[in-house]
């Protein structure tokens, strides 16, 4: 498995669901933000997990 | 546990209890101590929260400030930190002399119980995460329960999310929480958004499409005519929740 893995998602909420499937695997969370395209203002929630343990 | 029957004219239990989000530059501070003219108001700047300090103490305003955190300190005790706000906050919450309590920059509060998870479970991503989830709500219902401060009001940012609605794709705004917090949030208390408007602060009350985190709760009879927003005004306020 990846040392690092960003998972993202269009709500914070979404963004939890997939943060508990990657902390199953072994992940633990290293960084959480949210990230606006300044052009569009589109956004998505994002997290950047690091493999426990190493 | 005790059961109770609710007396005609008594107020609802959380009408008190209030969280008022918005951007920065939203005035939330400011608009926060204009309180003291209605009463002894304590405003506590949460640790990590920068700004309360623009406040002067004056008569019926208490000031109170964690020191600034050193972030530049690999070995912060994350976990002594929110057990200090948990402790200094029942202290605060057991005051009877205080009428307004609030707490300012609470999304920095969470920010210091997430890190508080980690270093308590540092091999354990889920049970770090479940720490700040629970620990947090429960910091919430040590002010929503407490029974000797009258008013406890928590200021936060705000931050946009995916609209609920099926099918939307709008944005809708909510309390600047991770993860699901920030719905959980919205169930706890009433919210309101401040923002600001040729330079007054504004305060919306009720849910719209595009503030779905946002809405008071009132009396079923009384809610059709509370407005959507309205001139920040803690009077004004005060009556449309305690009708």
């Amino acid at each position: 498995m990846e040392h690092f893995k960003i998972v993202t998602a269009s709500s914070a909420s979404n963004l939890e669901t997939n943060l508990n499937l990657a902390f199953k695997n072994g992940y633990r969370l290293h960084s959480y933000r949210m990230v606006t395209d300044p052009a569009t203002e589109d956004f998505f929630y994002s997290a950047v997990l690091e493999l426990k343990g190493e | 546990m005790p059961l109770h029957e609710k007396k005609p004219g008594e107020s609802a239990a959380g009408a008190k209890r209030l969280q008022i989000v918005g951007p920065p530059y939203g005035m939330k501070t400011t608009v926060a101590s204009w309180l003291a003219k209605d009463g002894p108001t304590t405003i506590v700047g949460l640790p990590g929260e920068k700004h309360t300090d623009i406040l002067t103490p004056r008569e019926n305003l208490k000031v109170l400030l964690f020191d600034p955190l050193d972030t530049t300190n690999d070995k912060i005790d994350y976990m002594g930190i929110w057990n200090d706000i948990r402790v200094e906050s029942a202290k605060l919450l057991a005051d009877k002399s205080i009428k307004h309590l609030i707490f300012d920059g609470a999304h920095k509060a969470f920010d210091v119980c997430r890190m508080a998870g980690q270093q308590k479970h540092p091999a354990d991503g889920w049970k770090a995460w479940d720490f700040a989830s629970s620990d947090f709500l429960k910091w919430f219902q040590q002010g929503i329960y407490s029974q000797h401060v009258e008013w406890v009001i928590w200021l936060a940012w705000s931050a946009r999310e995916q609209s609920p609605i099926e099918g939307s794709k709008k944005k809708s705004i909510y309390p600047d929480y991770m993860g699901k917090m920030q719905q959980t949030v919205v169930g706890e208390m009433n919210i309101i958004y401040q923002y600001v408007e040729g330079g007054r602060p504004i305060w919306q009350l009720r849910q719209t499409e595009d503030a779905m985190g946002i809405g008071i709760r009132t009396a079923p009879e009384k809610a059709e005519k509370v407005p959507v927003r309205i001139p920040a005004d803690w009077g004004k306020l005060k009556e449309i929740l305690l009708g």
